[in-house]
């Protein structure tokens, strides 16, 4: 992976934050990063996600504001079938975070479904393996804060 | 309220969750995908980040490549007639990057809700210390991410995706 220059870092920086939407957004992250061509800033975007930086860039979305549930869930899946439902829930599109945490509830998702009933199926599904006893729902009641923004710093540890 | 979305804008967020285009003006690649001029795509997706509904077009990043190595759910078991004040001061903390109050089950019992990304152990150490004296002692539980077993992006009003099980 190649190393980030301070050009790179303010980029990142910044596409954290949400790009500006106008007709020409590189354009403008150029003038903010000190004089850049719209192209120069292209050519970086490619590059920091060709390199691996950048996971994902693209629009992100209020689910509730479009109309969806979300749910966090964990359940306690023994050792020998953690790689079993690590693999089922690859399958399942709702499901987009999944961690093993470490706590006796070790595995820990979220989903999201434009139905509660597809919310109901999904873990009665994941129920029915067997390689758990239960699904356990920790319904969202007040969100506070969601922005997960990195500041990419030179710094070391 | 919202008005209910449109055929039109939800061909947009299918589009606006794709890699964004990369060329000086990507709108008008949005605008030739919907049959509609680029100014239009660029009003129409103002117009989903008015509504709410469109946070930002923006970058995640692999946080793990970028130092951000120790990852953890702290969850805090606050009195209720203090979790407003407690979820103000974690907040505070930019290393918090989800903050959210769930509904308390008898098998787990707490109700505040914070991811947090540190640089190092150290670092972690430091920040839990910080962050307990900061709501005040209660009974908190760190829950460490040993894995990453998925990370997707969400693909709303994808075929897909009403084809759940």
């Amino acid at each position: 992976m190649r190393e980030l220059d301070s050009t790179d870092r303010a980029l990142l920086n910044l596409l954290q934050e949400g790009i500006p939407l106008t007709e020409e957004p590189y354009r403008d992250l150029g003038e903010l990063l000190g004089g850049l061509s719209a192209q120069e800033v292209i050519t970086r975007i490619a590059r920091l996600r060709e390199d691996g930086w950048i996971r994902r860039f693209s629009g992100f979305f209020h689910a509730a504001a479009l109309g969806y549930h979300s749910l966090l869930c964990a359940m306690q899946v023994p050792e020998e079938h953690v790689e079993e439902m690590a693999a089922l829930i690859r399958t399942i599109p709702g499901i987009t975070h999944n961690y093993l945490r470490e706590h006796e509830l070790n595995m820990w998702f979220t989903l999201s479904c434009r139905r509660q009933d597809d919310l109901d199926q999904v873990i009665g599904r994941l129920e029915s393996t067997g390689w758990t006893d239960r699904v356990y729902r920790f319904e969202r009641l007040r969100q506070f804060k969601i922005h997960a923004a990195f500041d990419v710093r030179e710094e070391g540890p | 309220m919202n008005p209910p979305l449109t055929d039109r804008q939800v061909d947009l967020i299918r589009l606006l969750q794709d890699e964004f285009p990369l060329c000086e003006r990507p709108f008008d690649v949005l605008g030739h995908a919907l049959g509609v001029s680029g100014e239009q795509a660029l009003e129409m997706t103002r117009e989903l980040q008015r509504q709410g509904r469109l946070k930002r077009i923006a970058a995640a990043l692999y946080h793990r490549n970028i130092g951000y190595t120790v990852n953890s759910m702290l969850v805090w078991d606050v009195p209720e007639e203090r979790v407003s004040e407690a979820a103000a001061a974690v907040t505070e903390f930019p290393q918090v990057t989800h903050c959210y109050v769930r509904r308390r089950s008898p098998q787990f019992d707490y109700n505040l809700y914070t991811m947090v990304h540190e640089r190092s152990e150290v670092r972690f150490l430091q920040l839990l210390e910080e962050m307990e004296r900061r709501i005040r002692p209660v009974r908190y539980s760190s829950l460490r991410s040993l894995r990453e077993l998925k990370k997707t992006g969400m693909k709303y009003f994808s075929e897909e995706s009403g084809d759940l099980i």
